[in-house]
């Protein structure tokens, strides 16, 4: 196995590249992978130790209902351990979200409402899992299409809040934070400026698409400008976290992947170098 | 934007608060129109990928038909999105009833969407017959309803599967993995319980 470490701007692995990146090794730091699609046994797992020998690993899950009410799936949550313990992945991140409901899975990243009493399920929740796994795991913030009522909380404040209740680290997601920007009007250097850099320990970078007006994160189009900007701008304060390029829907060829990536490790380097120091963060504060 | 469900909810707990939204988007509600578009599309999707083999035959439009339906009416209850509709092949077989009786073969391609449906709880099965692994026994078909054909089709678009040119009539299908190789054929054919397979 290769060092488990994930530095500068990875890639997320999507099966239909999977055999062109175990048959050609492309120069790319470090994969994520949706791991619920590794939980089980048979080729997709056979494919990922054989990437797993030549590239650190990033583990991101959607299915662990972290802020449902229904309970914790313990079996699910041991398939996770298994392939945590097995591949040891770098990073290990979920959403702060829920997915399912009385036994109903809805299978998308569904929203919350910002308040006390759900910083203190949702974290409890995420300390469980960490317990279990015996590691720290990152927090992700969620693209949304609607707002709860009951919400009295910013949602940087209630991602800060969660961190900090569970110890936990931060998956930023900056383009997740420019859809809600057009679409609620929730100013993304707001959000950036009332989280707890030192927690944030990945950035995702992905495209959207506009859809009767709303943007959708489809995850299905280039980064757009204003989220490289924002990029730019969070490379300022911490050009040390790992940063991934994601794209689910439509998936281009892999060199257009690669293209991606190479703007983000550009930006990067251009700030490192600005900035004259490997700025070194912190997952845990 | 606001909360779905009835009038103002200041005061309605967390979990209320949830059962609400995702009952309105189950409901189809106005204010979560992205989630319940996404939860059509998500799992329409998921049939996409798993039958492809049955898409390819009835052709996109009606398989897309066949999917809305599904979707609809039978609710995903696992966290894996990779084995959703395993009742696709009921919803298939019933189309003999249907308005389009008699523009496809129904029993054939309900009989196909269950060997899709096998195929890929193989490939994703925890462990293949040699350790521990189980076969699936599909029914006997009542002919060889399957053209060679059609099973060459199959087998292209599943290629980490060997699967036969023709099934024997009367003769239970099995589906089942062997390292990672999937295997599709007659029960006769097979090598018997070495393998993990009895036609019991």
């Amino acid at each position: 196995m290769t060092e488990n470490g994930c530095k500068g701007a990875g890639l997320g692995l999507r099966t239909p590249h999977l055999r062109e990146v175990i048959r050609e090794t492309p120069d790319v730091p470090w994969f994520e992978v949706h791991v619920c699609n590794y939980l089980g046994g048979g080729l997709n797992r056979a494919l990922l130790h054989q990437v797993r020998a030549n590239y650190p690993l990033s583990f991101h899950g959607v299915n662990l209902n972290l802020a449902g009410i229904d309970p914790l799936d313990r079996d699910y949550l041991q398939r996770l351990k298994t392939a945590v313990d097995e591949f040891q992945p770098a990073l290990v991140s979920e959403h702060a979200c829920f997915n399912r409901y009385a036994d109903h899975y809805f299978h998308d990243l569904l929203p919350i409402p910002f308040t006390d009493e759900a910083v203190i399920h949702l974290a409890g929740r995420v300390r469980q899992v960490q317990d279990l796994l015996g590691r720290q795991i990152l927090l992700e913030n969620l693209s949304r299409y609607f707002s709860y009522d009951e919400s009295y909380l910013s949602e940087s404040a209630f991602m800060t809040a969660v961190c900090e209740e569970a110890d936990c680290g931060l998956l930023l997601d900056l383009n997740n934070a420019y859809v809600n920007q057009i679409n609620l009007g929730e100013k993304l250097d707001l959000f950036v400026d009332g989280l707890p850099l030192e927690r944030v320990g990945e950035i995702h970078l992905a495209g959207f698409t506009e859809q009767n007006g709303v943007l959708i994160d489809t995850h299905g189009a280039q980064v757009s400008d204003p989220v490289w900007q924002a990029y730019a701008k969070f490379c300022e304060r911490r050009s040390d976290v790992p940063c991934l390029i994601e794209w689910d829907t439509n998936l281009p060829a892999f060199a257009e992947l690669q293209a991606q990536r190479q703007v983000a490790q550009q930006i990067q380097n251009n700030a490192r170098n600005r900035s004259g120091t490997n700025q070194v963060g912190e997952l845990t504060a | 934007m606001s909360t779905p469900g009835s009038g103002n909810s200041e005061n309605q707990s967390y979990a209320t608060a949830i059962a609400a939204f995702s009952n309105a988007v189950l409901q189809e509600g106005q204010s979560v129109g992205p989630y319940s578009d996404n939860y059509k599309g998500v799992h329409a999707l998921a049939l996409h990928n798993i039958y492809q083999c049955v898409r390819s035959l009835l052709g996109d439009a009606a398989f897309m038909a066949l999917s809305r339906v599904y979707v609809r009416h039978y609710r995903p209850t696992r966290w894996d999105l990779n084995v959703f509709g395993e009742r696709f092949y009921e919803l298939v077989a019933a189309q003999i009833h249907g308005s389009k009786a008699d523009a496809y073969d129904w029993e054939a391609l309900s009989l196909l969407a269950l060997i899709e449906y096998a195929i890929t709880v193989q490939y994703y099965a925890d462990t293949d017959v040699h350790h521990g692994g189980e076969a699936i026994l599909l029914d006997a078909p009542s002919s060889d309803c399957l053209s060679s054909d059609w099973l060459l089709h199959l087998a292209a678009l599943h290629p980490y599967a060997d699967i036969v040119e023709g099934f024997m009539p009367g003769k239970p299908i099995a589906v089942w993995r062997e390292g990672l190789r999937i295997k599709v054929m007659s029960v006769a054919e097979s090598t018997g319980t070495e393998q993990g397979v009895s036609d019991e």
